[in-house]
Formats: C-alpha cells, sequence, structure tokens
C-alpha cells in the first residue's frame, strides 16, 4: 500500500473519527484506526463497539487532487499515536508506505516516521447495508428530535430495554419513544419515502447522544439505515454506525390515555420557571416533588412544601380550564425536562385524575408528547 | 498457554472432545456451559477449541479451519463477539460483570452468536453472580455463555442449576505417579505432587523443585510435632513455619500438604493397604491411626480447612497458624 495524501483533510477526517475511538476498550484492535484506500478514495474507521464512525476521502474533490493512490491496501494503526503524529506533521503532503509485516512509513517534509500497524483482517466487519430500506431526515429535524426523547432514557440497566431510544417506522411516520417507566417521551414525525414495511430499532441513548454531537445545525439530508444488527446515520462523507439493544421494546402505546377529565393550556415557559422555583425548596427533600392544583378563574396553583424547610406557592393564569377539579403532585424535574423539551411554546396539559398519568403537549399537534406518572402523597 | 492441536486435546479429554464436537455436529449449542477440570485438565485450551468450532467459517469434520479470519481473531483476542472475564484480585467484582452485560445486552457488533467466557468462575463473589443470573437464564440474542471452573461446588447453586456441567477427567494418579517414577523421581516425592497437581509438566517441575521439598519437610515435621504436644507445635510453626512460608501461595499449598497428611491417617485408620500421600510416613501414619479415633480426626480436618478459608480472607497468618495449632489439640489436655 502506498499513497500521498493532503495533511489538513486526513486530519479533519481522522478528527471525527477519534470521536468514536476509546482507550477503555477490551478489544485490542479497536485502539486502533482502520484505513483502507482504494482507487477512489480513502476510508478512515474507528470504533469503541457501541458506536462506529467512518469517514471518506475522495481522491478528486472539485477539481482538487486530495490523494494520490500508487497502490492500494489497507492497515490498522494505533489511533492515538497516529493522530498525534498526523497533527505535528512539518508540511501539508504525507506519503503513506506500507511494507512487509504492517510496516508502515510515514514522510512529510523531512520527517519520517516508522510505525508498526495491526492486521486489518483483524478488525471487525462492519454489516453491508442494503440502500433499500434507507430514509432521510434533515440533520437539524434530526438532531431535535434526538433532543426531545433521549434525555427520558432510562439511566438503570435493570431493564436494559429501556435505556435505548424505540424507533419504530409505522404507517408513513416515524415513532421514537423513550421512557424510563416513570414518564415517556414520544416524539412523531411524518416523512417522504419512508419504506413500507412496518420495521422498528431500539438505539442506545448513548449513541443518540453521540450522534448529536456530530450533527451540525443546517438542513443537509440524513440517511438513516435501519438492520437487525445496527442502525447507520450516513451524511455526506460520515458514517455512524451504532449497535443496538436487544430484546423487545415494551408495548408503550397503551400507556397514552384516550381520554381526559381535565384541560389546562398553559404558557409553557411561565409553567416552567413557576417550576423551577417550586422546585427550589421541593430539592432539599431529597424526592423533588411539587403540587399542581386547580384553583377558580383560570388559575392553577404551583406549591411545594417540606416541613423542615419551609414552603412555596404561586399561582399561574392559564389560557384556559377545563373540566373535573384536580390536585396532584408529581416530580419538578420530570415536568422540567418535559417542558424543556416542548421548548416554551404554549402547551396543553391533560388529566384522567390524580392517580392517573397524564400528559404534555404542544397547542397546534401531538407530534411531540411527553407522559408524566404522579407521585401518590399524602 | 501452549497451542495445543485437535489431536492432542482429542489424547488428553477424549470423552469431553466427543461430547462438544457432538454437540456442535448436531447443531445443539446451548445458552451456557460449566467446565470443570483441575489444572492440566485443558479446560482452557478446550475452551478456545469450542469457541473456534463455534465461530470458523469452515470447520471441517467437527474442527476449526484455524486459518480463517474468525479463528484467527479468536486467538489473537479480537473478535468483537467474544468476551472474557477473569478475577480481579481475590473475586470477579460486579463492576466486570456489568461491563459484561452491557456489552451483552446490545446487539453484537457483526452478525451472529456471541459468547462469553467467565474464567475461574469459582471467584465470583455472590453479587456478581446474582447479578449475572437474570441474563444467564433469559439471555437476549444468541448467546453462548461457558464458565470455567475447578471446583463447581464452589459455584452459587442458582448458576450451577442453569448451565450444561461438562465434566474434564484429569490424569489418573497412577499413570502420573507412574510416569514420574520413571523420570527417577522417588516415589515418596511422586505420591505427593501428584496430590497437589494433575498437570504432569507441573508435577514434574515441582518434584524436582527444593523449595517444595523444603515444604513437604517442613509440613511433616509439624505433623509430627502436633502429635507430639501444643508446645512443641507452637514453637515449630514459629521457628520453621512461618519463616518459610512468607508468601500467600506458598502459605496454601503447605496447608494443603498439611490437610493430606491428615487425610492420609483417615485413609490409613479406615484402610492400611490405603494409597498415601506420604509413602515414607506409612509406619507413622498407622501408629498414629491407632492412638486417635475418626471424630477428633474429623475436627482435626474441618480446622486446617477453616484456616485455609481464613487464609483467603487475609487472617493474620501468625495469629490464624497459632489458632489452627490449638484446633488440632481439641480434645487433648495442653498440660
Amino acid at each position: 500500500m502506498k499513497f500521498d495524501i493532503m495533511r489538513d483533510r486526513l486530519l479533519d477526517g481522522l478528527n471525527d473519527v477519534m470521536k468514536a475511538v476509546s482507550s477503555k476498550t477490551t478489544i485490542p484492535i479497536l485502539t486502533g484506526i482502520k484505513i483502507d484506500v482504494s482507487e477512489e478514495g480513502m476510508r478512515l474507521t474507528g470504533s469503541d463497539a457501541d458506536i462506529t464512525i467512518q469517514t471518506y476521502i475522495p481522491v478528486e474533490e472539485n477539481g482538487e487532487q486530495l490523494i494520490n493512490v500508487e497502490k492500494p491496501g489497507s492497515i490498522v494503526l494505533q489511533a492515538k499515536m497516529f493522530n498525534e503524529i498526523v497533527r505535528k506533521l512539518p508540511t501539508n503532503d504525507v506519503e503513506f508506505e506500507v511494507s512487509e509485516k504492517f510496516q508502515t512509513r510515514i514522510r512529510s517534509g523531512k520527517s519520517d516516521f516508522h510505525l508498526i500497524g495491526l492486521d486489518s483482517t483483524e478488525y471487525p466487519l462492519l454489516p453491508e447495508l442494503s440502500e433499500d430500506n434507507q430514509f432521510t431526515v434533515p440533520a437539524d429535524l434530526l438532531k431535535s428530535i434526538i433532543r426531545e426523547t433521549v434525555f427520558a432514557v432510562s439511566t438503570s440497566e435493570s431493564r436494559p430495554v429501556l435505556t435505548g431510544v424505540h424507533w419504530q417506522i409505522k404507517d408513513g411516520e416515524l415513532v421514537c419513544v423513550a421512557t424510563d417507566s416513570h414518564r415517556l417521551a414520544r416524539r412523531k414525525v411524518t416523512l417522504e419515502h419512508l419504506p413500507s414495511e412496518q420495521s422498528s430499532v431500539v438505539v442506545p441513548g448513548k449513541s443518540l447522544t453521540e450522534l448529536s454531537k456530530i450533527l451540525n445545525d443546517a438542513t443537509t439530508p440524513v440517511d438513516i439505515v435501519m438492520t437487525n444488527q445496527q442502525v447507520l446515520f450516513k451524511t455526506n462523507d460520515v458514517l455512524f454506525f451504532s449497535r443496538l439493544l436487544e430484546g423487545n421494546y415494551p408495548d408503550t402505546s397503551r400507556l397514552i390515555p384516550e381520554e381526559y377529565k381535565t384541560d389546562v393550556t398553559v404558557n409553557g415557559r411561565s409553567l416552567l420557571q413557576a417550576i423551577d422555583r417550586a422546585s427550589l425548596l421541593a430539592r432539599e427533600d431529597r424526592n423533588n416533588v411539587v403540587r399542581f392544583t386547580t384553583m377558580q378563574d383560570d388559575t392553577i396553583e404551583i406549591s411545594s412544601n417540606s416541613p423542615e424547610v419551609g414552603k412555596v406557592e404561586e399561582q399561574i393564569q392559564v389560557s384556559s380550564l377545563v373540566g373535573e377539579e384536580l390536585k396532584i403532585s408529581f416530580s419538578a424535574k420530570y415536568m422540567m425536562d418535559a417542558l424543556k423539551a416542548i421548548d416554551g411554546q404554549d402547551v396543553v396539559i391533560q388529566f384522567t385524575g390524580a392517580m392517573r398519568p397524564f400528559i404534555i403537549r404542544s397547542v397546534h399537534d401531538d407530534a411531540i408528547l411527553q407522559l408524566i406518572l404522579p407521585v401518590r402523597t399524602y | 498457554m501452549m497451542v495445543q492441536t485437535a489431536e492432542e486435546l482429542l489424547k488428553l479429554q477424549p470423552v469431553v472432545m466427543k461430547q462438544l464436537q457432538t454437540i456442535f455436529d448436531k447443531k445443539r449449542l446451548g445458552h451456557a456451559y460449566i467446565f470443570e477440570g483441575g489444572k492440566g485438565s485443558g479446560t482452557e485450551a478446550i475452551m478456545h477449541f469450542f469457541v473456534q468450532l463455534m465461530f470458523c467459517e469452515e470447520p471441517r469434520k467437527n474442527v476449526p479451519c484455524e486459518t480463517c479470519r474468525n479463528c484467527q481473531r479468536i486467538k489473537s483476542g479480537n473478535h468483537p463477539n467474544f468476551h472474557q472475564i477473569y478475577p480481579d484480585g481475590q473475586f470477579i467484582k460486579v463492576a466486570a460483570i456489568e461491563a459484561l452485560l452491557h456489552e451483552m445486552n446490545k446487539t453484537g457488533l457483526e452478525a451472529g452468536r456471541k459468547v462469553y467466557v467467565v474464567h475461574e468462575a469459582d471467584r465470583l463473589n455472590p453479587q456478581s453472580a446474582n447479578k449475572l443470573l437474570k441474563f444467564l437464564e433469559e439471555p437476549e440474542g444468541i448467546v453462548t455463555a461457558i464458565f470455567i471452573t475447578d471446583n463447581i461446588n464452589a459455584m452459587l447453586s442458582t448458576i450451577r442449576s442453569r448451565c450444561q456441567h461438562i465434566k474434564f477427567q484429569g490424569i489418573s494418579k497412577d499413570t502420573m505417579i507412574k510416569e514420574l517414577v520413571a523420570e527417577g523421581i522417588t516415589l515418596s516425592m511422586a505420591a505427593t505432587v501428584s496430590m497437589v497437581t494433575s498437570d504432569l509438566e507441573e508435577a514434574f517441575s515441582l518434584s524436582k523443585d527444593d523449595e517444595f521439598a523444603q515444604a513437604r519437610k517442613t509440613v511433616l515435621k509439624l505433623v509430627e510435632a502436633t502429635f507430639t504436644n501444643v508446645h512443641e507445635s507452637m514453637l515449630s510453626v514459629h521457628e520453621d513455619w512461618l519463616p518459610l512460608f512468607k508468601e500467600k501461595e506458598q502459605m496454601e499449598l503447605a496447608l494443603d500438604l498439611l490437610l493430606f497428611a491428615f487425610r492420609d491417617i483417615v485413609a490409613i485408620k479406615a484402610n492400611p493397604e490405603a494409597v498415601c500421600t506420604y509413602p515414607d510416613w506409612l509406619s507413622y501414619w498407622k501408629k498414629v491411626a491407632l492412638q486417635t479415633t475418626y471424630a477428633r480426626l474429623s475436627t482435626q480436618l474441618q480446622a486446617i480447612l477453616q484456616a485455609r478459608q481464613q487464609l483467603q480472607r487475609n487472617m493474620n497468618r501468625t495469629l490464624m497458624m497459632e489458632q489452627l495449632m490449638l484446633n488440632l489439640q481439641e480434645g487433648k489436655s495442653f498440660v
């Protein structure tokens, strides 16, 4: 294998790939970065077993020659070392040559490195993903989908499947659900060109958080391919693979009540602030529970009472208040997370009694739906 | 670890190898196995053989090809669907199990079966074992677990009951003693080392080892002292035993040797023709056996086993040995 490459482009590619490489891996080969060079371009792969990031650098781009391939091939190089070396090379032209026994020579200007590489056949094989089942989401929408759901995944490993977000394609919609069995976040998106057959995967919450770090805020399209083994998010040059969680995701559709007894429409931001204030006292008590009471004349009261700390009451004017009177208690943290996900718009909160879960959604539609279980207080 | 070929393994463990190959041939791979076998019975080598067989791209006659990508990666420890857990210090800790479960609850990096191996599985502490239980019982996806242990009884019964038990035969003692004697080792030494290990090579190097010979002598001296009187044994502990056995492993070995000595006495008492660990002391054993009762010997054996456990818990060695000496005197007046 022998080729030259522009250092800047190599470094850009390495930066993305390095995000996936972890020093804590149990599989020795994953401490390395895999480099595949073909006549068309160069592919860099880094992985920590959970997520895998691949970048692609074409031979030519915009009429500019980026890579000059003399002899194609593959090699795995120690990620940390390689990254540092490339970062510190003196000139923008880098020459690679891999000879027998994975001896790798990296030359740039007058500096000349000899690195001992690893056998690229030892590197895990990434699944071959067909293009038939793919669908496209703009990057900014994908980012908001992740932001609106991933906070609700379970942090405890006792039910591993709940540490992920359930992505389901059904009836021309993508439905993303996350729950930790005390609250639930659901985001529905109607997309064009969704695959017709129904399919679903459970993507680990951590992988999605990582993914959202490398996505930009523009509307660049992201192609998504879901398989039984892995899910792939594909942008222009970067491929992001994540492993999935095994097991069946519980059926969450029946958790959402169908009829409601009390409907409240309120400005999300003012409610969020009121709850934040009430939770100042509730936080001291370890359970962080606030109480929500409907009053006369379209008013609600948010209160919190911790006998050893003190108490707080605050009344909020709401746009509408329909249905039965209600006193209900819930976790201030869950409520705040939910309101933050809906992001400041006017929200509708719908209750079916003090002991039943209630939902929060925006006034316009139920694309974003948050469900919270109340807390029993005496 | 020595790389052994399938033929060598077949010679070492014919029954086990046949069993595993049949399991594979009939495609009846279970979800969990316990490989039980002492040192030298080839548990590690056969585990590798079996794992390679499960992953191999083109096995021939139920033997892995050793050359395909998967076989190579099992050997180098780079296969992403193959995980191994080793004890960290005394125990396999909860953190190790959590990491394993974290790994196992996700789909494999590559398609197909996932395999995990727990080495020295008797060192799973109860918390770790319980953590593993649920996953062991209801694994998600296609998973095979292999527990390797030399003492199945030290494992939690709830784990044992969920696994298929595969017992490895040790080399028979007679064969080993014969082999050693043929190599020019004295019969008495051969008999002793054959109790300590079932690995022929290890046995051979032990019998040549001066330190081991010294240990054997010291232990026997202490045995004699315990039957004389308690003051003598205390003296022996302080003068010979403690200065010689400084490391924990040495102490473990010494206590085992001590246990074998008392085992000999019981064996001789029951059957004067029995095979001894210390054949050179046969006449002394016979003499002692006449003077003691089974009940007393049983308390003494228990006392040694208890000391062995206390050693694992890092008890102060001097106190432990003194206590042991007193316990061995039980039922006998001190004056």
